[in-house]
């Protein structure tokens, strides 16, 4: 094995003392992660909805997340709201559940200031079956009157409520096709539309996306339990310019469980790499240290350990790929940063894509070295390269397409 | 004496002597005799065994007497409402403090006092500010509780007390002074009996000492008894009159329909035959709660229309419900109180005139906060001291739709609950209860899905059964309301008219007010 020499030399020396280090000796860890999160805080999906509409369901069939872990992580964090940050170490997406909206003089300002803060995602939550959804209306009115152009995701939930007896949900999921009321029962075709016309009455003139969706849990014996979840995703996409698919959700093709719940750990330490490596003076021994921590969580993740043996196997089967992208990062950034000004900004960008794209492939390589232990097989180091030099590509996207989004201004200054 | 011998004469004087001297010889003989024959002691043995008995039956119909007594006392007027019943929680303390020896019942101008100060104290309470309580209530009304008061008393002695028919009150008093007559010489009429007659001096003392102490005692309840009945009976029709709650004219029975509710032209057509008002049924809710489904199923058949989406019922419609007999009543159906066919001003006029509220409530909804306030409103609009707040269930419905979604195999046992569907279904009630302040019982589940019908029949006619009474006396006051409103406006009717000012007004319209 080629032992990596030069610049890069340290940092490869700084990851190997990190993951050597037990949990509680990373210090300045997380206050600098906690920082960069601050800066750059995940967006933000307001789910609006009233009481039991079906909120938690969708959370949980976005993010995988248990529902007992959805109900321990909502922390309380505007007068009216509280806010659930996904995965809660790393958090690459918020959801904020308004839990004022019960309330009947319920004034979404702070909320609606919370939003223009940081992109963000107006998801309105409905059940099918509630006929008259005022309070929700009002509030959505106030905000679009304040921003006409945001756009509103309604999901209509519970579309079973709305079944004649003993029906089972139309397979396959018919409302993407053109023909759909002749294919669902008249009374939820008449509620749908209902419904759809009084959210497409609001005013303003951003777009107004509606999606039924059913999230059951698999004892209420309806099948699929994630009853158009796809065409959620695809909404959400449409709607918005989140990225979220990406931040949250593997490939499709990906059927793995545990690497489907590492994406998003992994998506969360990329852009926290990304924004400390963003940091001009900020000391660059943190990234390896967050590298580090990725590689514990998905450890815990595929229910293993990480330990001395597996550092020492996993970088040693890496070798040079991962030499390769952190040297040539660590060069153009240094010399980028000579200059003065305009380095200082292409530096930080280059030493933030950088950052965050090799944290990112390092995770994917440790995924696919986590299964196959689990398995326990061994894995060939040229397979570990090219996932790893795969996902350093997908990664370099991924953080600029997502830094982009966060660096986006509120779509409008707000008018106080 | 001498008057008496002028008016018979000596000679029909000693005929009557003559006459009747055998007649006074036969004790003395007997007596004789039985002294003579050593029976003397039997004698006086049967005689005390005799009295002894006499007692004992005598007491006993004294405590039945009593009883009844105690049972004769008026009560307050079921259907009164909460200030009316504060008010006669006044009269009854006053009742329990009189006692006659301070309003002898002998004491006609006492008895005026107290019954003036029985009307000020409730006129005082129903107008609390009016500096002169007493004139808030006109001439007729002041005849009326008099006279409605004395003859309730007296239908009430007469039914009670033993010969009472024949009693005054002179003769009460006149029984009470030549007790104390008696008492003042009782030591010289015992002494002069047992020179007499010292058997009948023995038996006399027995009968004074067991007897005396009794029967005096029962007068005395008798006379308390009376007096506190006079107070409560003053007390209850000043009461109903200053209170509002009696009508000058009690020529209609009071359960008759109301005419001038009936805006219903639907179920007004059969009505004129009723006797009775029927209860008023009121159901309220969200939309799309189950409202129409739930009168379907009330009704066993499909009565009014029903869909998924919400403003199917536009107005507040009524319909007649008679079942087994056991109940009459109109139930209102109402459009959804959250959407734009709902007028609250119309909503808490009907509200006033229901004598039962059913309010609808889904089981799978969970945003109960906007219906609570509604509902905080309609308690607020029916919570008047002057009135009774008709009686309220909570009918929560589309409990199939409750986890597991996929189960409905009814009958549920809910106490405690079996099964994990039993189980969800106790825990929205709970949930509901606390959502709504309500207590539990008053929740009641109930399937209303096409083909799953479910506790309608059952739980939810046993619990309107149940409200019947108290629902019953909401009835009679909204019609004693009602009536009294009519009244108010025949009387102003008649009073115009007789002062001829509608005639000289309106000279072409004599018609039609002619036939008022």
């Amino acid at each position: 094995m080629n032992e990596p020499s030069g610049r890069w030399s340290a940092l490869w020396r700084a990851l190997q003392k990190a993951l050597a280090q037990p949990e509680a000796e990373l210090e300045g860890l997380e206050p600098a992660v906690r920082a960069a999160a601050s800066r750059q805080p995940a967006p933000v999906i307001w789910l609006l909805g009233k009481a039991q509409s079906g909120k938690t369901s969708i959370v949980r069939a976005l993010t995988g997340s248990s529902r007992a872990a959805i109900g321990d992580g909502f922390q309380p964090c505007t007068r009216t709201a509280s806010r659930y940050d996904f995965p809660s170490d790393a958090p690459v997406v918020s959801f904020l559940d308004t839990r004022g909206l019960g309330e009947v003089d319920y004034d979404p300002d702070d909320d609606i200031a919370l939003c223009e803060s940081r992109a963000h995602l107006v998801m309105a939550v409905v059940k099918v079956t509630d006929t008259r959804p005022g309070v929700l209306l009002d509030v959505l009115r106030k905000v679009r009157g304040r921003h006409p152009q945001w756009p509103v995701l309604v999901v209509q939930t519970c579309l079973h409520e709305a079944y004649p007896q003993g029906m089972e949900h139309v397979v396959p999921y018919p409302f993407d096709h053109a023909d759909w009321m002749n294919r669902v029962p008249d009374a939820l075709r008449r509620l749908l539309l209902a419904q759809r016309g009084q959210f497409e009455a609001l005013p303003g003139f951003g777009a107004v996306h509606c999606v039924p969706v059913d999230f059951t849990l698999p004892e209420d014996g309806y099948a699929p339990v994630e009853y158009g979840l796809n065409s959620l995703w695809e909404a959400i996409e449409e709607t918005s310019s989140l990225g979220l698919q990406a931040r949250l959700r593997a490939d499709p093709e990906v059927s793995d469980l545990y690497s489907r719940a590492a994406h998003p750990h992994i998506v969360g330490y990329s852009l926290a790499a990304a924004a400390i490596g963003a940091v001009p003076v900020v000391d660059l021994a943190l990234v390896p240290a967050v590298q580090a921590r990725l590689l514990k969580v998905l450890a815990g993740i595929y229910r293993m350990r990480w330990n001395a043996r597996s550092s020492s196997e996993f970088l040693g089967l890496l070798g040079g790929g991962y030499a390769v992208g952190y040297g040539l990062r660590m060069a153009g950034r240094s010399v980028a940063k000579l200059v003065p000004v305009l380095g200082q900004t292409v530096g930080a960008v280059w030493g933030a894509s950088a950052s965050g794209a090799m944290t990112y492939a390092l995770g994917k390589a440790a995924c696919a070295y986590l299964a196959r232990r689990r398995e326990g097989q061994a894995i060939e180091a040229e397979t570990l390269r090219s996932i790893y030099r795969d996902a350093l590509k997908t990664g370099r996207r991924m953080v600029r397409e997502q830094r982009s989004i966060q660096r986006l201004p509120p779509p409008e200054a707000p008018d106080r | 004496m001498k008057d008496l011998i002028a008016q018979f004469g000596w000679p029909r004087l000693i005929a009557i002597v003559v006459a009747l001297a055998p007649l006074v010889v036969l004790p003395v003989l007997g007596t004789v005799w039985l002294w003579q024959a050593g029976g003397m002691l039997w004698w006086l043995l049967g005689v005390a065994l005799a009295a002894a008995s006499g007692l004992l039956l005598n007491k006993l119909a004294v405590m039945r007497e009593q009883r009844a007594l105690d049972r004769t006392i008026t009560e307050p007027g079921a259907h009164w409402p909460g200030d009316a019943e504060q008010c006669w929680r006044k009269v009854e303390a006053l009742a329990n403090d009189a006692t006659p020896a301070e309003w002898p019942l002998s004491d006609g101008a006492g008895l005026m006092r107290l019954a003036r100060k029985v009307l000020v104290m409730v006129a005082g309470h129903f107008h609390p500010r009016a500096s002169q309580p007493l004139l808030q209530m006109t001439l007729p009304h002041t005849l009326l509780i008099v006279e409605r008061a004395a003859r309730e008393l007296r239908e009430e002695v007469v039914g009670t007390i033993p010969f009472s028919h024949r009693l005054t009150l002179g003769t009460v008093a006149h029984a009470r002074t030549l007790q104390e007559l008696f008492r003042r010489h009782e030591g010289w009429i015992r002494a002069a009996r047992a020179v007499l007659s010292p058997q009948r001096a023995v038996v006399e003392e027995l009968r004074r000492a067991v007897f005396g102490e009794l029967l005096e005692h029962g007068s005395d309840r008798v006379q308390t008894w009376l007096l506190r009945e006079y107070i409560r009976k003053l007390g209850y029709h000043a009461i109903e009159l200053y209170g509002g709650l009696v009508q000058l004219d009690d020529q209609v029975p009071l359960e008759a329909p109301v005419p001038r509710l009936a805006g219903d032209e639907a179920a007004a057509d059969d009505r004129a035959a009723e006797a009775a008002e029927p209860l008023r049924i009121l159901l309220l809710g969200r939309a799309n709660a189950g409202k129409s489904s739930l009168i379907n199923a009330l009704f066993g058949e499909v009565t009014t229309a029903t869909d998924v989406l919400p403003d199917t019922t536009t107005g507040i419609l009524p319909f007649r419900l008679d079942r087994d007999g056991a109940l009459r009543a109109l139930v209102f159906d109402t459009p959804g109180f959250d959407g734009e066919r709902f007028d609250e001003r119309a909503l808490e006029g009907i509200a006033r005139e229901a004598d039962l509220l059913l309010w609808v409530s889904a089981a799978n909804r969970a945003d109960r906060a906007e219906e609570r306030v509604r509902l905080d409103r309609v308690r607020a609009s029916l919570a008047d001291p002057t009135r009774r707040a008709p009686p309220m269930l909570v009918v929560m419905t589309h409990i199939d739709q409750l986890r597991p979604m996929r189960e409905w195999d009814p009958p549920y046992v809910l106490d405690p609950p079996q099964g994990a569907k039993a189980g969800q279904i106790v825990a929205a009630m709970a949930r509901v209860a606390a959502d709504l302040d309500v207590p539990l019982a008053r929740v009641i589940p109930v399937c209303l899905a096409e083909g799953r019908t479910y506790n309608v029949d059952d739980a939810l006619w046993a619990a309107m059964l149940k409200e019947q009474p108290e629902a019953d006396r909401v009835r009679l006051l909204r019609c004693l309301r009602a009536r009294q409103r009519d009244e108010d406006w025949r009387l102003l009717w008649t009073q115009l008219r007789s002062a001829g000012r509608v005639l000289a007004s309106l000279p072409r319209a004599s018609g039609a007010t002619d036939s008022r």
